[in-house]
């Protein structure tokens, strides 16, 4: 019961901790999905741009009473919008062992205003790590999770354990898509006694990230926020894997020409062309199964390049 | 008087008048010099004061065994005896200046030795084997481990730094160490969980062994040994005749000190005799922070009752050493080494660092836009001809290119597990580890044909090695590529951005400690027992065979060691404590128990003719394994009915005993009412209510697995010649698997599990004449279900990390060996060896299906798919040791003076790997080739004989030239770190580029030397 008292005791102090109203931006959404397929949204309630400069996402790692990794926010956040920090990896990683480190779903990965650093940084949480959102490298502006705690695999619905790992609860912090509820107004910024999810924030199912680049808050309550401007032209490489080596590309931006490497750098397709589709018409040999990557180069010169797998 | 006394006498008298005797014929000049040493034809022990007679004359050989006679050409008969050895008679042809004859005698008695252990002979045991005599370790170890003398034989890599935490290891024909079986008295001694043989717990070892035989391939042994790679059997000292002491003293390099006694009673009165033996070594280590400290004791109590011997035994060593785990990258440890492995001249070094530096400036420019740095690296690549950077990346691999521009050195000897606390260096990893060894003996000639022996013996380890919790890692460095513990300390203490680390969840004043070192406990019991008979049915015929019992349990736990400035540290992964809080020495991270229960049987039948012998031996084994969890949440068991991992701390189990259903509570929401009970405010007519920790719970367990294994094998050797000889042998084995491949960290049982399969044959042949005698083998060696060192660890689509086995790798080993002695003239011994192997794996997969090691299903990708892992490993060569090794050495002696060089060359050394990394574009690809390097050791002594008292003076210079290494490699190592002088800096290229820049490395200890004084009375 000593347990349950606590976390009675933390329910009651959360909302206090978010004192601050539609001032300062908080964390909107968090993506904890397969792989690296992991996102942090950002969201500015206020009726003003806000530069993001001064903003660091620190990443406490496994319980640990400090910061492990931290991430420099860079850009600017329109008045009511957001901003999307993505997991930046592109290629698979070998860890040894048959262990890999995969990249992170391009798709997700075009959803991003920022691509995270490489690893170690605040985007490979995975679900036992507590994130703090510190501006002048002295304010704490959110918490997500309880600094210091490690929960176990995540943090969970299992009050009488402290919302840890402990004995069995439901895991909330990891393998779920996780949404700011739209009464919250500010961030936490005093640690908690006890981190209980559904306090603030809404589950959703793993690697939902339809949501990001708009974020519904009371702080706006005319409507959700204004639509992304969209970073990047939309390019889709598909099938991938291609089990036949098919290819086909779309572009939402007139594409240059169309380059297929292997993996060590030998060019084995090379198309020039105008338009806003391409479907492979193998000029020369056709590739047999390994990884290739695939370089679009737009009109105006910028080449997007793309891994590409036939099993 | 006493019969020992009076046998003394006896003796002395008797070389009194034989040394007399032959005096007058050592001064005829023209006379040939016949010399040699005089051995026990079993163990290779050498004889001191046996007796070599011509007719009347004769001398006795000295502490090492050896004569010298000198006596004018012509035929003469000699005969060599020896207390309790069997009398040879030998009619030789003497001529020329000087005449080399070694007369190895055979035992009255069969010695345990031959019977119980297995140890090869020349010219009869159809095996390839090296022995090692204690002359060579005495002359050659120096301060070393004593795995490192192996060296000198072919086919055998022995590395002080290995790639494991337990100091040094050793493979054979390209096999690790889990393959190579360890004997001490016959006693397996590797470990029953993981197979492994920790070498540090054997220090001393040296000090008391009489003769060490490495077999290589299957070997000798009747037992059912997982001997894939070779055996190496260690035979320790037995009660010689007289009584002997010994003292000596070594001092050597990182101030190392070591100081051993030993003690052998000689046969004393009713049959009684001991050897006691003691050794304490204190050095500090080569790397940064090495230190060692480790103590040794043996002892062995003897008595021969008529046909029976009895024996008890203890050794055991106790040690404490710093660990270094992590590799680094080769740049960090030396700039201008890394520099130097360009193949290429400088202007294309040059060339390719442009390229690096302008790639790796944009790289690190995080003031670009993804389409800005896509556009430089294009007109950078443009520039430089290159396709994409996957051409400079290929470049780099072909050419051993490492930029070492802005990489922080920090020396061979880095070692990242250190770090300044309060003014004084405090070590991360130490180990500590003590595991003596007991054996009771007990050996009956029961008649001329039986031969019975039994053995009891009984090993406890007890310790383990500390680290920090959570593990080290980026981050948690200073800029001297220290372990930052002042930083751990001050979070644990006056605390961050939330000041002190206080959790009100847990106290309102004590301090939490987030990181704290641990130390993790590998503790065992284990009980044997190993009874052999031997039967000679006839001159020619004889059968032998036994039991070999074994149980074992090991614990594993880890402990708070240090909490770095707090008061308490949090550990959730006991379900069965009350509180989460945890002091230095409570238990935290995981307390589980490897239980391993090992039957076996062994049979011998072996023909002895007048010129060819023949065995035949079958073992076999069945294996059971069980794993018990004491953090996991307890099993419930009503009658023959058990659920399992139920129930936590404070937790009730209830069963609707009318429908049958079972619920778990908190312990304060339910109440036993007569035969029911009410349950969260419900009532129950009929139930049965079982609390945490109450009867009917029990620690989760695994069950027992068991599993069988067998072992055939065949052999035969014919004696061609008085001097030539030739063998072959045939082996297959079935060999069951290792813990961790059977019982999975879940306490769950694998169900897809199958043994490794071996088939193996080897060839030789022996040619042995004065001066000279050589022996060449060659083997081939199929290794079938390789295993993984644990289960594939992989997620799935729902996010789940999960375990699967991997049945279907394999390997093919197979070389040859061939080692030479010769003897130029009386001052110079030619040495040496040369064994080249051609290991390679023979296995790929290109949609192997991934299956639950606990249901036998597949499991599911992202798409629902089965989950599939493809690699082709065929035609790679197995990497982690040098498949190819060459080595010289060439004595010089004068009188009692003696000089060694050698000179030992390492080649074809490919990185260890990971065989899942080889597909896509990188199938089949190689993994990065070490450097070939040479070490020169230079070994000296001097004997000096007082008569009384016998100093032995003896210096050993390892790596006299100082050759920078790499003695081991790991294959695109994703941990490795570069150290940048810009901090903000991030390496650029591919880190699985199969290449230098992409591997870490342990580098070889520079120039080393060691003195030694011993003293013999």
């Amino acid at each position: 019961m000593r347990f349950f008292n606590i976390a009675l005791s933390g329910l009651l102090f959360l909302p206090l901790a978010g004192a601050a109203q539609c001032t300062d931006i908080f964390i909107s959404e968090y993506v904890e999905g397969t792989g690296n397929n992991k996102a942090i949204e950002f969201y500015n309630p206020t009726g003003n741009p806000i530069n993001l400069a001064p903003y660091v996402l620190q990443r406490w790692s496994n319980g640990e009473a400090g910061s492990t990794d931290q991430t420099a926010l860079v850009g600017q956040i329109a008045p009511n919008s957001t901003f999307v920090l993505v997991n930046g990896q592109t290629e698979d990683i070998d860890l040894g062992g048959g262990n890999i480190s995969p990249a992170c779903d391009p798709a997700l990965q075009l959803l991003g205003n920022q691509l995270d650093n490489p690893y170690p940084a605040p985007t490979y949480m995975n679900g036992d790590d507590a994130l703090v959102l510190v501006k002048n490298n002295n304010t704490v502006v959110d918490i997500f999770g309880k600094p210091g705690e490690d929960p176990g695999v995540a943090w969970t619905d299992d009050a009488a354990n402290g919302f840890t790992d402990g004995d069995g609860g439901t895991w909330l912090t990891s393998n779920h898509t996780l949404r700011r509820k739209y009464a919250v107004t500010g961030g936490v910024t005093l640690p908690p006694v006890a981190f209980d999810t559904f306090l603030q924030w809404d589950t959703l199912e793993v690697n939902t990230w339809s949501g990001l680049g708009a974020h519904a808050c009371a702080c706006n309550p005319t409507g959700v926020s204004a639509p992304r401007v969209q970073a990047r032209p939309e390019i889709r490489v598909f099938p991938n894997p291609s089990a036949d080596a098919s290819l086909q590309i779309t572009s939402s931006v007139p594409m240059e020409r169309v380059e297929v490497y292997t993996a060590a750098g030998v060019l084995v397709q090379q198309n020039a062309l105008s338009g806003l589709s391409w479907q492979a018409a193998w000029e020369q040999n056709i590739p047999s199964s390994g990884v290739y990557f695939v370089n679009v180069t737009l009109i105006g010169g910028t080449t997007y390049s793309h891994r590409w797998l036939i099993p | 008087m006493r019969p020992v006394m009076f046998e003394r006498h006896v003796r002395m008298a008797l070389l009194a008048v034989l040394v007399l005797g032959v005096l007058p014929a050592w001064s005829q000049p023209g006379n040939t010099r016949v010399f040699g040493t005089v051995t026990d034809q079993i163990s290779g022990e050498a004889l001191m004061q046996a007796v070599v007679l011509n007719g009347t004359q004769g001398v006795t050989t000295d502490l090492d065994g050896k004569y010298e006679l000198r006596l004018p050409a012509g035929s003469y008969t000699l005969k060599v005896s020896y207390v309790g050895y069997e009398p040879l008679t030998k009619t030789v042809q003497v001529q020329g200046t000087q005449m080399r004859l070694d007369f190895a005698l055979s035992s009255l008695v069969l010695g345990e030795a031959e019977v119980v252990a297995d140890v090869a002979i020349e010219r009869e045991t159809p095996v390839a084997f090296s022995n090692i005599t204690p002359l060579k370790i005495q002359e050659e170890l120096g301060s070393q481990p004593i795995p490192m003398i192996l060296n000198t034989t072919p086919g055998v890599y022995a590395t002080q730094a290995g790639s494991d935490d337990s100091g040094p290891s050793i493979s054979i024909r390209g096999f690790k160490q889990r393959n190579v079986s360890v004997l001490v008295d016959g006693i397996p001694v590797n470990d029953m969980e993981s197979g492994g043989v920790f070498w540090n717990n054997w220090f001393g070892l040296d000090l008391v062994t009489q003769t060490m035989q490495v077999q290589r391939g299957l070997g000798a042994s009747k037992l059912a040994l997982p001997a894939i790679g070779g055996t190496v059997n260690i035979i320790t000292q037995g009660i010689e005749s007289a009584r002997r002491t010994s003292v000596k003293q070594e001092v050597g390099s990182f101030g190392m000190t070591r100081t051993s006694i030993g003690h052998t009673s000689g046969r004393l009165p009713g049959g009684w005799g001991y050897t006691v033996s003691g050794s304490f070594q204190n050095r500090q280590g080569w790397f940064e922070q090495d230190y060692n400290r480790s103590w040794f004791y043996y002892g062995k109590v003897q008595r021969i009752l008529g046909d029976h011997t009895l024996s008890l035994s203890a050794t055991g060593a106790p040690t404490e050493n710093a660990v270094r785990s992590y590799q680094q990258r080769i740049a960090t440890h030396d700039l201008d080494y890394a520099r130097s492995l360009f193949r290429g001249d400088d202007a294309a070094y040059e060339r390719m660092r442009g390229y690096s530096q302008a790639y790796d400036q944009i790289f690190n420019d995080g003031s670009l836009t993804q389409a800005q740095e896509a556009d430089a690296i294009q007109d950078l690549n443009e520039q430089y001809g290159y396709n994409s950077v996957a051409d400079f990346e290929q470049e780099m691999s072909e050419t051993d290119f490492i930029d070492t521009t802005g990489v922080v050195a920090y020396g061979t000897a880095y070692n990242v597990h250190w770090g300044m606390l309060n003014g004084q260096p405090l070590v991360e990893r130490i180990n500590q580890y003590h595991k003596p060894l007991f054996s009771l003996r007990h050996n009956w000639r029961v008649n001329d044909r039986w031969y019975l022996s039994n053995m009891l013996y009984a090993s406890y380890g007890y310790g383990g090695g500390t680290r920090l919790d959570n593990s080290l890692g980026a981050g948690d460095y200073t800029p001297d590529g220290q372990v930052d513990f002042e930083k751990f300390y001050a979070t644990n203490t006056v605390g961050g951005l939330f000041g002190p680390p206080i959790d009100p969840t847990y106290s309102d004043s004590l301090l939490k400690s987030s990181r704290i070192l641990r130390k993790s406990f590998n503790n065992h019991q284990w009980f044997g027992i190993l009874s052999t008979f031997r039967y000679e049915h006839s001159e020619a015929w004889s059968f032998s065979g036994g039991v070999d019992f074994r149980t074992y349990r090991g614990e594993h736990y880890a402990e708070v060691y240090d909490l770095l400035g707090g008061d308490y540290f949090v550990d959730a992964f006991n379900k069965n404590a009350a509180s989460k809080m945890r002091q230095t020495g409570d238990k935290i991270g995981f307390h589980n128990d490897a239980l391993v229960r090992w039957g076996g049987f062994f049979g011998l039948a072996e023909y002895k003719g007048l010129l060819y012998n023949w065995f035949f031996n079958v073992s076999g084994v069945y294996q059971g394994y069980k794993s018990i969890d004491f953090f996991a949440p307890l099993d419930v068991v009503i009658g023959t009915e058990r659920w399992r991992e139920q129930l936590s701390y404070g937790e009730a189990f209830v069963r609707n005993d009318i429908t049958g259903e079972t619920q778990v509570v908190q312990n304060d929401e339910v109440q036993v009412q007569g035969e029911g009970a009410v349950v969260e405010g419900e009532t129950l007519e009929q139930a049965t209510v079982i609390r945490h920790g109450e009867s009917g719970t029990e620690n989760n367990n695994s069950g027992w697995k068991w599993l069988p294994g067998f072992t055939l094998k065949t052999g035969g050797n014919y004696n061609l010649t008085e001097y030539t000889n030739a063998f072959v042998n045939l082996g297959y084995l079935s060999r069951t698997p290792v813990f961790r491949n059977v019982v999975d960290f879940s306490n769950e049982l694998a169900s897809n599990i199958v043994n490794e399969v071996i088939l193996s044959t080897e060839v030789g042949y022996s040619y042995s004449r004065y001066p000279f005698s050589a022996n060449v083998n060659a083997y081939y060696t199929d290794w079938n279900n390789r295993p993984l060192q644990s289960l594939l660890r992989f997620e799935t689509v729902e996010g789940d990390l999960v375990f699967a086995n991997i049945n279907s790798m394999s390997a093919r080993h197979m070389g040859w060996e061939v080692d030479g002695a010769w003897e130029l003239n009386r001052s110079f011994t030619l040495e040496g060896y040369i064994s080249l192997g051609d290991w390679r794996w023979t296995s790929s997969e290109d949609s192997l299906v991934l299956l639950d090691d606990r249901t036998g299903q597949p499991y599911l990708d992202q798409l629902g798919q089965p989950a599939m892992v493809t690699y082709d490993a065929t035609g790679v060569r197995v990497g982690d040791a040098p498949q190819h090794q060459y080595s010289l050495s060439l004595k010089y002696s004068y009188k009692d003076f003696y000089i060694r060089p050698r000179y030992t060359l390492f080649d074809r050394y490919f990185a260890d790997f990971d065989p899942f990394s080889l597909n896509g574009a990188n199938a089949g690809r190689q993994s990065w080739q070490l450097p070939t390097y040479g070490i020169l050791d230079i070994h000296a002594g001097y004997n000096v004989d007082f008569g009384e008292t016998n100093w032995d003076i003896r210096l050993s210079l390892f790596n006299v030239l100082n050759t920078i290494y790499i003695n081991n490699a790991q294959n695109n190592d994703a941990f490795g770190q570069y150290y940048f002088t810009d901090s903000d800096r991030r390496y650029a290229f591919a880190t699985n580029n199969f290449d230098a820049a992409s591997s870490s490395v342990y580098m070889g200890p520079g120039f080393q030397s060691n003195f030694s004084l011993r003293v013999r009375f």
